[in-house]
């Protein structure tokens, strides 16, 4: 995987106060830690950031107030998805190996579609450990031989990097084929609604209750 | 059916404050489309079934809808023409409590234009605003 270029400044003032200053001045609030060294407070671009997340990068190369090689540990949104709260980058060098996980894309028409089934993408993330520089933006399940009833591993994956290893287990399904909601399943039960059990209530409270 | 918790540790509840945006149940998970709500309230179940039936209809055959939200919260109500006291008022539904931002339905398998009227029509049964969104990958 390419790395990007960030910028990025020492953010000497932290707490929440402070980085919602620095939200309304187009900035967010990140924080630098790994290989043993004191995690660093840092502040950068939001439109830089937001543009780094739009290519699905991963590794950065730090310019500023700190230098070397970082990946994108974490990213924190807001609950409607809308802007980027924080960010957390982890020191990377060449020789290190890290757990991440990436995006599993469907390759491919799967001929249970024509069979009557649904495709359903149960595993949409893996997670794998892999050098830093061999990230892979996607990885990709082939289901152009997944028929009705049949189901695609974490193992079929076709493009795991040489060197890369899954973290999540390989017999785990990333894909399957079932059938489609009948008419039966749309149509609403009509049956009176009785009422739920209580927990804890004997039936003596309850004869009493009624009377 | 209209859907209803099997097993209860109190009957009625009290009605409480829907405060601050969902933290959690807020990002699609299971489908690749869902419906977000915007603003806070209460969903009936009866609502979350017309709601089903509604998006059931159009994805038939093609693709697969989840229900992300449950109806935990008993809502009492006391009969018409009755004098003040006597207690609450017995169950009359169950509702789940949405807080802007939670993700109420679905979809996948289906195309985005598809997963959009299909959410349209979905959305006029809705007592909240509510908005599509994407699945977000890392």
């Amino acid at each position: 995987m390419k790395s990007e270029k960030l910028p990025v400044d020492a953010r000497p003032k932290v707490g929440s106060r402070n980085n919602l200053k620095l939200r309304r001045e187009g900035r967010m609030p990140a924080v630098l830690y790994g290989h043993n060294e004191p995690a660093m407070a840092l502040s950068l671009s939001y439109d830089s950031m937001k543009t780094l997340l739009r290519k699905h990068t991963k590794l950065v190369d730090l310019e500023g107030a700190a230098s070397g090689q970082a990946l994108l540990q974490e990213v924190t949104w807001d609950p409607f998805h809308r802007e980027v709260l924080h960010i957390d980058l982890l020191r990377v060098s060449a020789d290190d190996r890290v757990q991440v996980e990436v995006p599993v894309l469907l390759k491919g028409e799967a001929p249970g579609h024509d069979q009557g089934g649904v495709v359903e993408q149960v595993l949409t993330e893996i997670e794998i450990e892999v050098a830093p520089f061999d990230i892979p933006e996607f990885l990709h399940v082939d289901v152009s031989k997944l028929n009705l009833g049949g189901a695609l591993m974490v193992k079929d994956i076709y493009d795991l990097p040489a060197g890369a290893a899954f973290v999540t287990d390989a017999d785990e399904m990333v894909v399957h084929c079932v059938r489609a909601a009948g008419d039966a399943d749309i149509a609403a039960v009509t049956a009176a609604p009785g009422e739920p059990e209580v927990i804890g209530r004997k039936e003596a409270e309850e004869e009493s209750e009624e009377k | 059916m209209a859907l209803m918790p099997k097993r209860v540790k109190h009957r009625k509840s009290q009605r409480g404050r829907i405060r601050g945006n969902a933290t959690r149940g807020n990002r699609v998970v299971f489908g690749e489309y869902g419906l977000q709500a915007m603003e806070g309230g209460w969903l009936s179940a009866q609502t979350i079934e017309a709601g089903r039936i509604a998006a059931q209809q159009y994805v038939r055959g093609e693709g697969k809808l989840y229900i992300r939200v449950f109806p935990h919260r008993s809502v009492t109500s006391i009969p018409l023409e009755t004098r003040m006291g006597k207690g609450k008022g017995e169950p009359e539904f169950w509702a789940a409590t949405i807080k802007p931002g939670t993700v109420l339905y679905e979809v996948a398998g289906i195309t985005e234009a598809a997963a959009k009227i299909c959410f349209a029509r979905l959305a006029h049964k809705m007592p909240v605003r509510v908005r599509m969104i994407k699945r977000v990958t890392s």
